[in-house]
């Protein structure tokens, strides 16, 4: 017998900081859908470890509570003296000034479709290299699916 | 039989969670919860107990019949020992 229960972050976190201070590795299912078109929202989990709060690099995914306490995942896309800017895979607006004190944990890898991404592996690392290169047009792109999925609705209906 | 070490039972919301906090991986997936009896029954085996016992402790505790009382504990068991929490001493 097996049941879904939703906790929300502030509930689990605690729980989740003693796991991996112990060493664990945590996996959670993502849920919101701005780390598409890598991570749909509760279809895919992350792998959690703990982090090197003030030792973050750009491409990596930390798992960080905001001042309002909300818990995001995101990319940090700039890292200047321990500030981290934070940017979702489906986001252009960047949101910078985020401290090492507000860092709860970091991804080590992805479980998308029920196959395991880890992230220093190639297939990875290939995808998080396309994704920056196409940084620059992202707004665009997401215009362009946006109008084709719209289209292919009127044209299905 | 008791539990392993390793584990704690934690308060999420309204929910009695039991998390392997040693474990290499703590699927958030996996987890099981606890309910009432449950909670009470898993506090009983922090200590070395037999089904018994915790059939006797649970007629103890709640108003049930024998025959209900050791087939929850039965069913009990086999969902902790299925999910390796147990240490069964022969």
């Amino acid at each position: 017998m097996s049941k879904t229960v939703n906790l929300s972050m502030s509930q689990i976190t605690p729980v989740i900081t003693q796991c991996i201070e112990n060493g664990s590795e945590v996996i959670l299912t993502v849920t919101g859908n701005s780390m598409r078109p890598f991570l749909k929202d509760r279809r895919d989990q992350v792998v959690l470890v703990k982090a090197q709060p003030e030792n973050l690099k750009v491409g990596d995914v930390p798992l960080y509570c905001r001042r309002n306490g909300k818990y995001v995942l995101h990319r940090v896309v700039e890292a200047n003296n321990r500030v981290y800017t934070m940017l979702g895979d489906a986001q252009t607006d960047k949101e910078p000034g985020i401290e090492p004190d507000q860092i709860v944990a970091v991804a080590k890898a992805f479980i998308r479709k029920g196959k395991r991404y880890e992230c220093d592996g190639s297939a990875y690392k290939r995808y998080v290299a396309l994704w920056g290169f196409l940084l620059p047009i992202r707004g665009f792109w997401f215009k362009c699916y946006r109008f084709a999925a719209r289209a292919y609705r009127k044209v299905i209906h | 039989m008791k539990l392993k070490d390793g584990f704690i039972k934690s308060k999420l919301g309204d929910e009695c969670v039991v998390v392997p906090v040693g474990a290499q991986t703590v699927d958030f997936r996996g987890l099981i919860t606890l309910n009432e009896t449950g909670e009470f029954l898993w506090e009983i085996l922090t200590e070395e107990k037999t089904e018994d016992e915790l059939v006797k402790a649970l007629l103890a505790e709640y108003d049930v019949d024998e025959e209900t009382a050791k087939k929850d504990v039965h069913a009990f068991l086999d969902t902790l020992s299925e999910k390796g929490f147990l240490e069964e001493n022969e």
